[in-house]
């Protein structure tokens, strides 16, 4: 009977380090999803069409929405894959402690995905969305409902998995 | 590997140098006293399990100033710590939040307690 | 060419440590197959893996930049001692100082005098066999001595906050004491596995048991101390899980320390001890799977490789399988025990072990749920500091209280009432000092008065049985103190002590956070700070910012102090070197900022604290060590 509760234990010890071991301690889930868009505020950049809450939930679409920085380096990797994107849905892009002229430069030579671009100076807005880092980026459906959120640049295989969600 | 190498770049690291910058620090003695219990109870999310008033990371202290200006603004303890729970989930709080989830938590030292009162103490014959 | 030599070092410890696992397997087919006994292969074990050992701190020594580990972690503009220690600065050559102390404390217990010979040669048999494993886990996961080719001009650099003095000796004493629990684990498994009907084991692992709960005690002491002074803000604990990693075995070490007394004493909880071991060194080598493996976030994480973790897994559930099975198995082994009164010595005892247990259950606990909740439920939960606070005080303070009664309490059974009368006397000088403690402290917050009078409680209480051995009739002399008696004593002041540090260290803190002038003053507690700018200064492979604050008290000029920020020229890395004067009651701390760039008058950002009694949290690990240190030498003499 003792010997039972023993193996039992063990086994039960042994699958969950090992699981443990499958998973990335870092990423930390979304808690918005299935939730509506968040309140929050911007404000409007010299060179670039300008959006707000309201702007968001006009859409019979889904839509993108990118939390990004000109001096944030992942952003720049992942940029070819956001214009990419860019094609076929709206991404609206909100810029975290960032730089009208610095974006400027950067996307006149790189290639502007975005429909809309809002600045966030002090933060605000991204601890609104639960952002914590740069890039990250969030699906919003038809209904103003966020369904999806990447954590980190959008790579091929992101750029794949979200291209199925959007379907 | 490369996807790996984007994540540890996307996280900001951390020094051990800073905490609370004097100019983040409340007038009103008693409110930053408060704003320090809620900064104990709220992890830096990017760093490797500090709270947000040992940090000198982005999100720290853009959490740090917001818990302050909550402050300001009248809200409570329970109301601003709700509020950036309910936007980076059950991970940001240094304790988890009373739940089914997190009772075992809570209970098992206790069941494990009694367990060892019942094996030493016990009636042998 | 000497690290070709590391590994083929490392190979002969492989092959010699699994002749020691197989010979006695083989031997059953064939008695002439025992070519090398249990002890000398131990001795050869050693030799071979300190040559190893020696061949890569060789390297480090003299940068050869082919190996991977020297350029990840050394470089040529190093102080010679950070070069050195830089061999265990890292997972590999951590791993290899592990199994060098493996195999050195596998070689003492070889030449110990023992005289039971079957106790010997068989716990060597368990020793080698889990020194095969350590380095069969070295070789495939965790070899040091892999080359990078070609090979690299100048090395990283050493972490700067590896560069620290603290640092030389914190991980050799930790180790020491982790890895001692691997003697004390093959003893009781030996007994356990091959039914050594014998009482003199608890003799046996008596001196291995303080041994290494000693080292373990200054270990975590000085990594303690080294994140206080280094860290830059003051905190000595953080409830990190590597931290954790290492407190767990020292709660279950303790709670078998204790049980080892019972077990000599009075032949009761034999079964227990023996199962201690078993949880101790486990718990040690689940600490070193945590680290390593990347299932958890912590500031002390190594890089992390999940083959690594996998392995670790396997031998983690083979230490504690076998040890668990043998130990379930022998359930009639023993004699029937007799019942533990919970009025008695040895009642008292066992009460403040499940409570140990308990706080090592629940700091276990909380360390994991993160994991398990994550698999099960699939949410991501934090569980820190807040928590381990919170349940500290409930399971420390009757702690305590064991602490203050248990010595005066009979062995076998003891009556309440009695007990009460015996202790009358004490008790009023309880009831005294308790108020006299909450009169100096009643401005205090609740918690620290109620610490603080425990604190005074263990304190009186031992103070009290040394006038035990004063006897006043016919003239006052004073007889000769048991060393037993003694290392109880200094070891439970030591826990006193402890608790009064750390309760105001972490409690009674007082912050001071400005932008301060050259030439402001900032009063805090009883002093007076005055700030006198900072100055460039280049050091051997770093330049700092080196500030100067005047210390005066009441007027008079006491010390100046320089706390620094140093910016590292191989690495991005900037430390804060916090400059601290320590007093009895308590500790200035102070760190330099960033320069005030707003106000363009050099006023920088000061950060001054003032840390009651946080010298005591050291003297009482000291205490602590001192109490561990003179058992130790009392069980090895009496042999």
């Amino acid at each position: 009977m003792k010997y039972f509760f023993l193996i039992f234990s063990l086994l039960i010890f042994t699958f969950f380090f090992y699981k443990g071991l499958q998973k990335d301690p870092t990423i930390i889930p979304s808690n918005l999803i299935e939730k509506q868009i968040p309140n929050f505020k911007l404000r409007k950049t010299e060179f670039f069409s300008f959006f707000d809450k309201s702007n968001l939930l006009e859409h019979r679409e889904p839509i993108i929405i990118n939390f990004f920085a000109s001096w944030c380096p992942p952003c720049k990797v992942e940029h070819p894959n956001l214009m990419k994107l860019s094609e076929n849905f709206k991404i609206y892009g909100i810029a975290k402690k960032d730089n009208d002229i610095k974006i400027s430069e950067w996307l006149k030579e790189s290639g502007n995905p975005y429909t809309a671009i809002g600045l966030d100076d002090d933060g605000s807005a991204s601890i609104n969305w639960g952002v914590y880092g740069l890039p990250e980026t969030f699906i919003v459906n038809n209904q103003g409902k966020i369904i999806y959120k990447q954590i980190g640049p959008i790579t091929k295989n992101e750029l794949k998995k979200i291209n199925n969600i959007l379907k | 590997m490369k996807f790996l190498f984007l994540t540890l770049l996307f996280f900001y690291s951390a020094e051990k140098v800073k905490s609370v910058e004097p100019n983040e620090i409340l007038e009103n003695k008693q409110l930053e006293k408060v704003a320090r219990e809620i900064g104990k109870n709220l992890r830096c999310l990017v760093c490797q399990n500090e709270d947000i008033e040992n940090s000198n990371a982005d999100i720290a202290k853009d959490l740090r100033l917001l818990v302050r200006k909550k402050l300001l603004d009248g809200e409570s303890k329970k109301e601003i710590i709700d509020f950036v729970h309910s936007r980076y989930g059950d991970f940001v709080l240094f304790s988890p939040p009373l739940r089914f989830d997190t009772l075992a938590l809570w209970i098992l030292p206790l069941v494990f307690f009694l367990f060892l009162l019942y094996l030493f103490f016990r009636r042998k014959n | 060419m000497i690290a070709e030599l590391g590994i083929y070092f490392l190979i002969l410890t492989l092959i010699f440590s699994s002749f020691g696992f197989s010979q006695p397997i083989f031997s059953i087919f064939n008695k002439k197959i025992i070519f090398f006994s249990q002890e000398r292969l131990s001795t050869l074990i050693f030799i071979f893996t300190f040559l190893s050992f020696f061949c890569l701190t060789y390297s480090f020594t003299i940068s050869d930049f082919s190996l991977k580990v020297v350029t990840n972690n050394s470089n040529t503009q190093l102080p010679l001692i950070y070069k050195i220690t830089g061999v265990w600065g890292n997972h590999e050559g951590s791993i290899l100082l592990w199994l060098l102390v493996m195999t050195f404390f596998g070689f003492l217990f070889s030449i110990q005098e023992i005289n039971n010979k079957e106790i010997k040669t068989k716990t060597l048999y368990i020793q080698n066999s889990l020194i095969f494993l350590i380095s069969l886990f070295i070789i495939l996961t965790s070899n040091p001595f892999q080359r990078s080719f070609p090979p690299e001009i100048e090395g990283s650099d050493l972490n700067p906050l590896l560069q620290d003095p603290g640092l030389i000796i914190h991980p050799p004493l930790l180790y020491l004491g982790y890895v001692g629990f691997s003697i004390v684990y093959s003893i009781s498994l030996a007994v356990l596995l091959f039914k050594i009907n014998s009482n003199d084991f608890v003799k046996v692992l008596k001196p291995w048991v303080f041994a290494s709960w000693t080292f373990l005690t200054l270990g975590i002491g000085l990594g303690s101390w080294w994140a206080y002074y280094e860290l830059g803000w003051g905190g000595f604990w953080f409830w990190d899980p590597v931290e954790n990693a290492s407190l767990l075995p020292w709660l279950t070490a303790s709670a078998l320390l204790h049980t080892i007394i019972i077990s000599e004493k009075r032949k009761l909880l034999l079964r227990w001890t023996l199962l201690l071991s078993i949880i101790t060194f486990t718990l040690s080598l689940l600490g070193t799977f945590l680290v390593r493996s990347g299932v958890l976030i912590s500031v002390h994480a190594f890089a992390n490789d999940p083959s690594r973790g996998l392995f670790i897994l396997l031998l983690l559930l083979l230490v504690v399988g076998t040890g668990l099975f043998f130990y379930v198995k022998s359930e009639n082994f023993f004699p029937k025990r007799n019942q533990i009164h919970l009025i008695s010595k040895e009642g008292a005892i066992s009460l403040n072990n499940i409570f140990m247990l308990t706080l090592s259950f629940t700091i276990l606990l909380g360390t994991i749920y993160p994991l398990f909740s994550s698999i099960i439920f699939n949410t991501k939960i934090s569980v820190g500091a807040p928590f381990f606070n919170s349940i500290l005080a409930p399971i420390t303070l009757p702690l305590v209280i064991g602490m203050i009664f248990g010595p005066f309490l009979k062995w076998g059974n003891d009556d309440l009432i009695n007990l009460v009368s015996r202790l009358k006397v004490l008790l009023f000088i309880f009831l005294f000092s308790a108020l006299l403690i909450w009169y100096l402290n009643y401005r205090g917050p609740v918690l620290s008065i109620i610490f603080f009078i425990f604190s005074g409680l263990i304190i009186t209480s031992s103070l009290f049985e040394l006038t035990n051995f004063i006897s006043l009739k016919p003239k006052i002399k004073f007889k000769k103190v048991p060393m037993k008696n003694i290392s109880q004593l200094i070891a439970h002041i030591g826990i006193a002590l402890l608790i009064i540090g750390a309760t105001g260290t972490s409690v009674l803190k007082k912050e001071k956070i400005q932008f301060q002038d050259p030439n402001q003053v900032i009063p805090i507690s009883k002093f007076e700070v005055k700030f006198m700018g900072v100055k460039n200064i280049e050091g051997p492979n770093y330049i700092s910012e080196m500030g100067e604050f005047q210390i005066f008290k009441n007027g008079r000029f006491l010390k100046s102090l320089y706390p620094e920020k140093r910016f590292y020229n191989s690495s991005d890395q900037v430390t804060t070197e916090a400059a601290i004067y320590s007093t009895i009651i308590g500790d200035l701390y102070i760190a330099i900022g960033d320069k005030n760039l707003v106000d363009k008058d050099k006023s920088w950002t000061t950060r001054i604290w003032f840390n009651p009694f946080t010298i005591w949290i050291w003297i009482g690990i000291l205490f602590l060590s001192f109490g561990g240190l003179i058992s130790l030498i009392k069980s090895v003499r009496k042999k």
